[in-house]
């Protein structure tokens, strides 16, 4: 406790609390996902200069999308990340820093261009990597 | 960076703090996904005090600098913060309806000069404040 006012006599800190519960690293995973991605999803369509209605006509949806991309207070489709992966270009290295998991995306991709594979053989490669691990 | 929660002594409290607490104990998954999301955000800032984001306002004509979460359709949380130092000074946390009425702006514009009056109180003394876990 660094604080030193003797008079201060507060409950414990509620999201050390909060951590307690047995679902809170399974929430807390997501928002850091979502909010990685609202980070990343601002910054690239500032680095474009693009309006957030420049944006949600790129990857076909509403200006109100956008802004709840950006802000971190939607969990987002399959669907809808492809098109914001096309949409602002987003790398493997983009995609590693938002999903903290992209070792094996960043292997493959390096790997891929050494070897002069084509996308299929990287996918199929990937499959047979996954399929041995499981062995 | 170091996060803490301003302590007020004249409330005897740590106002964010409180505005926290009132989501525990933890009965529901929307509950827990509005704490977890707010510390994301928080953690986020604590990893990039420098770098805006889309749920980053600073605001005009206060000296505070706002985290944005929405709870509902219509209801967003604001919770204010500054930064002293090498510390992220939680100050004030409220909700701001979307669609809101002249009456209610200014009944707002209290927390944003609440917080500028925190921020002064805190300067004067910077051992008031509790550790953010």
């Amino acid at each position: 406790m660094k604080n030193i006012n003797k008079n201060i006599r507060t409950a414990s800190d509620p999201i050390a609390e909060a951590r307690k519960n047995k679902n809170f690293l399974l929430y807390s995973k997501t928002a850091r996902v979502t909010v990685r991605l609202a980070a990343e999803v601002y910054e690239k369509r500032k680095q474009r200069e693009w309006t957030q209605i420049r944006l949600a006509k790129e990857i076909g949806t509403t200006q109100k999308v956008v802004s709840n991309i950006e802000g971190a207070d939607v969990e987002i489709g399959i669907g809808l990340l492809k098109r914001l992966v096309d949409g602002l270009t987003l790398t493997t290295d983009d995609l590693g820093s938002i999903f903290e998991s992209g070792t094996v995306l960043l292997n493959f991709n390096s790997t891929a261009a050494t070897k002069n594979w084509s996308k299929d053989s990287v996918v199929s490669g990937y499959a047979n990597k996954s399929a041995n691990s499981i062995k | 960076m170091e996060i803490v929660y301003y302590f007020d002594n004249d409330l005897n409290l740590c106002p964010v703090k409180k505005y926290i607490e009132d989501y525990l104990p933890i009965t529901s998954g929307r509950n827990l996904a509005i704490i977890t999301n707010i510390d994301e955000k928080i953690r986020h800032i604590q990893e990039n005090p420098c770098k805006p984001a889309g749920f980053i306002s600073k605001l005009h004509g206060y000296n505070s600098i706002e985290i944005k979460h929405r709870k509902d359709k219509d209801i967003v949380i604001r919770i204010l913060y500054f930064i002293h130092g090498r510390k992220i000074v939680l100050l004030n946390a409220f909700e701001k309806p979307d669609n809101y009425k002249k009456r209610i702006e200014k009944e707002l514009d209290k927390y944003y000069l609440l917080a500028d009056i925190y921020i002064e109180k805190f300067k004067k003394t910077p051992n008031f404040y509790e550790e953010y876990k």
